[in-house]
């Protein structure tokens, strides 16, 4: 027999899209649409339901997960990287039997023990030592292996003098803390850890990789998510780079990461044809409009290269599918992000109350920044648009483009000083 | 390490009636501590603490002694009408806060059920046991207060075993029906904190069942409260009207409540996650 410890086997999940009715601008289309409303939002609730059973046809869903295959073995530390949406944490929370596949199944060998948020099971007016039976218990643990390793997880935890007071005192970094400690000590056959690292301090993050490293010493299995791929390729003997719900590659970790940040930092066209870039991470809207072109450009040409302070000019293209939505107001969400994709600045045009609508003869709207006020990097760009309030089309990371050191200040030189963020300011004396 | 084949845990759509009670009893520690959780959490940082466990009966029944027992001069059986219907108070305050707790509380503790996987079955029920306790303090009131009426014990306070077994199936079995479907549709919640006033109505608290015609009182025994009412009140005052036919109907309608409430919890628990 095979001596695997998880057997992901052609797994899928999907879950429905809600999407807002477009309003009505007519009195009685008002009326009706609110008397209405009750049903609609009865189909809407059902659909939570409906759409995890797999033989029913529903409209509007997206695949979380789809066709997932996958063999963990003992001693494996696993990492999982991807873009925020991609389908991680539906995943671990399919592991840990928390939601079900809609399609396929998992064979589990072992207990399994995960922690997919700080504190899971920790409850604030309870003290730490009653937490660490409330959350050892969670986690499947009994009294006396509790009591067993009382000591040990205290110890780890370092929270020594703060035991018996209740955690709502506790900082959010002691918190993590003690819900590392406990999930570390209970001896679990495959533990799944989902980017709760973050929040501790570096010490106490390298105790916990190392505590990892152990774990999977003693013929455990590991899953590990992070944003941080320098922890990941540091502990992870494998790594599997998920996007859009399925598999992009499973491999050694180095080979990976590479391909993964070789997709992030790629610096795209100036000018995007979007309508090739297709289903691939495109989210299903109600597809009213759908964005055709988008094009970078600073004060004279088409580039995707920048310097900081330069004016930068995105312009987007689209195409209207559903006629009757003329004149109906659009919101343009443009989001910013870094390579650790990290929102660094969200443009949208109801922030700025600048009023857009759908229209025949313009349907090009473009986002202009006088200054661009961040700092050297490479930055990608996701694109949403929403009709009447209802999500119509939204691609991530549709374009990626670079930032140079550049003159913010207008002084004639590039600034002395390099940071994340730029922005005028004045001194006094 | 090696495992044998049977400890191959299954994953997938399936669909169960029936809870999983070798992986329930894996969690047996769990609820000790989610009880525990439930008292502390609901009487820390108050002044008053466990003490209004009590409240809540003792003020309706001098409210209902007032306006029910001295205004509308309600029949009593013979009692003082204060202890009439205190000792209806007593089980029906249990079975009422049991069965709004357990219907909220998968939806209080969203985060244990989309965070980490336990057999969800034992929140609503610790929620129950949670309300056992405070069923206890307001039970010893009531000793308290047949002594002081000049009211003896005798060996039928046994009895109440029975119905306060009765009590509790049905407030588990209505709540875990309940509270299934609040998870994905909150309109449950709203229509529970008045839907349970309502249901005390249908209940002979602050009335004796005397006032129901007598071939009815079958069908009233439906609501499986009214048995265990005056039940009580048999047993600890001399002034219940029950037989047995009552008695009958209501274990068997609060049985196959449970019955349906469990199977119903089961068959939606694999979706919690998703709906919630």
């Amino acid at each position: 027999m095979d001596d695997f410890s998880v057997s992901v086997n052609n797994i899928s999940k999907r879950y429905p899209l809600i999407t807002k009715e477009a309003r009505h601008n007519t009195l009685v289309g008002r009326i009706l649409s609110f008397l209405y409303r009750p049903i609609k939002n009865m189909k809407d609730l059902r659909k939570l339901s409906v759409a995890q059973d797999k033989d029913s046809e529903i409209e509007g869903f997206i695949w979380a997960l789809r066709h997932i295959e996958l063999k963990a073995y003992p001693n494996e530390i696993i990492g999982i990287i991807g873009a925020n949406g991609s389908g991680k944490t539906t995943l671990l929370k399919i592991l840990s039997k928390i939601s079900r596949p809609t399609e396929g199944e998992v064979l589990i060998k072992g207990k399994v023990a995960s922690l997919l948020e700080v504190g899971t099971g920790f409850h604030h007016e309870l003290t730490g030592r009653e937490n660490i039976y409330l959350n050892g218990s969670v986690l499947g643990m009994n009294k006396d292996e509790i009591d067993e390793n009382f000591d040990d997880i205290l110890e780890f935890s370092g929270i020594n003098e703060y035991i018996d007071t209740p955690i709502k005192r506790y900082s959010s970094g002691m918190r993590v803390r003690l819900a590392f400690s406990v999930a570390a000590h209970l001896d679990p056959d495959i533990l799944i850890v989902d980017e709760v690292l973050a929040v501790g301090d570096a010490d106490f993050q390298k105790k916990c990789l190392g505590k990892i490293d152990d774990v999977a010493q003693n013929g455990r299995t590991v899953f590990f998510v992070s944003h941080d791929l320098d922890a990941v390729m540091s502990i992870c003997n494998r790594v599997i780079w998920i996007d859009d719900g399925k598999i992009i590659e499973d491999g050694g970790s180095r080979n990976v990461i590479q391909s993964y940040t070789q997709s992030l930092s790629e610096i795209s066209k100036a000018e995007i044809d979007i309508s090739k870039i297709d289903n691939r991470i495109r989210f299903k809207g109600d597809g009213a409009i759908k964005f055709k072109k988008l094009s970078l450009r600073n004060d004279f040409n088409l580039t995707s290269s920048f310097n900081v302070g330069d004016k930068f000019i995105i312009d987007t293209e689209y195409e209207i599918y559903k006629h009757n939505l003329l004149n109906a107001p659009i919101e343009l969400v443009i989001k910013i992000k870094n390579q650790n994709m990290i929102d660094v600045l969200i443009l949208s045009n109801k922030s700025v109350d600048k009023k857009l609508i759908v229209s025949d003869n313009k349907n090009k709207i473009s986002c202009i920044l006088p200054k661009l006020p961040i700092g050297l990097g490479v930055y990608s760009i996701d694109l949403e648009v929403k009709v009447s309030g209802g999500p119509a089309d939204k691609i991530n990371n549709v374009a990626f483009f670079e930032v140079l050191k550049g003159d913010y200040f207008g002084k004639g030189i590039a600034s002395i000083y390099q940071s994340n963020f730029y922005t005028e300011y004045l001194w006094e004396q | 390490m090696k495992n044998s084949n049977s400890n191959i845990k299954i994953i997938n759509s399936n669909q169960s009636y029936f809870p999983d009670v070798r992986e329930i009893l894996e969690f047996k520690s769990l609820l000790y501590y989610l009880v525990l959780k439930d008292i502390k959490t609901r009487y820390s940082q108050s002044i008053i603490g466990i003490g209004w466990a009590i409240i809540q009966p003792i003020f309706f029944m001098i409210v209902f002694t007032i306006i029910f027992g001295k205004l509308a001069k309600i029949e009593s059986e013979g009692a003082p009408y204060a202890l009439f219907s205190y000792c209806a108070l007593v089980p029906w305050t249990f079975f009422a806060n049991g069965l709004a707790d357990s219907s909220n509380s998968l939806i209080n503790n969203i985060s244990l059920v989309t965070h980490t996987y336990i057999p969800r079955i034992l929140i609503p029920f610790s929620s129950i046991i949670g309300k056992f306790i405070d069923f206890i303090i307001t039970f010893l009131i009531l000793i308290l207060m047949m002594f002081w009426f000049g009211y003896g014990l005798n060996f039928k306070i046994f009895l109440s075993i029975f119905y306060i077994l009765l009590m509790m199936i049905s407030s588990l079995g209505f709540g875990l029906i309940l509270g299934t479907m609040a998870t994905q549709y909150r309109d449950v919640k709203h229509a529970l904190s008045f839907g349970v006033q309502l249901f005390m109505y249908a209940t002979p608290v602050a009335y004796s069942t005397n006032i129901i015609p007598e071939q009815y009182r079958v069908f009233y025994a439906l609501n499986p409260m009214v048995t265990v009412v005056e039940g009580f009140r048999e047993i600890f005052i001399n002034a219940g009207v029950i037989d047995l036919n009552m008695i009958l109907v209501s274990v068997i309608t609060s049985l196959v409540i449970l019955v349906i409430g469990v199977m119903y919890f089961s068959k939606i628990e694999r979706i919690f996650a998703d709906v919630i």
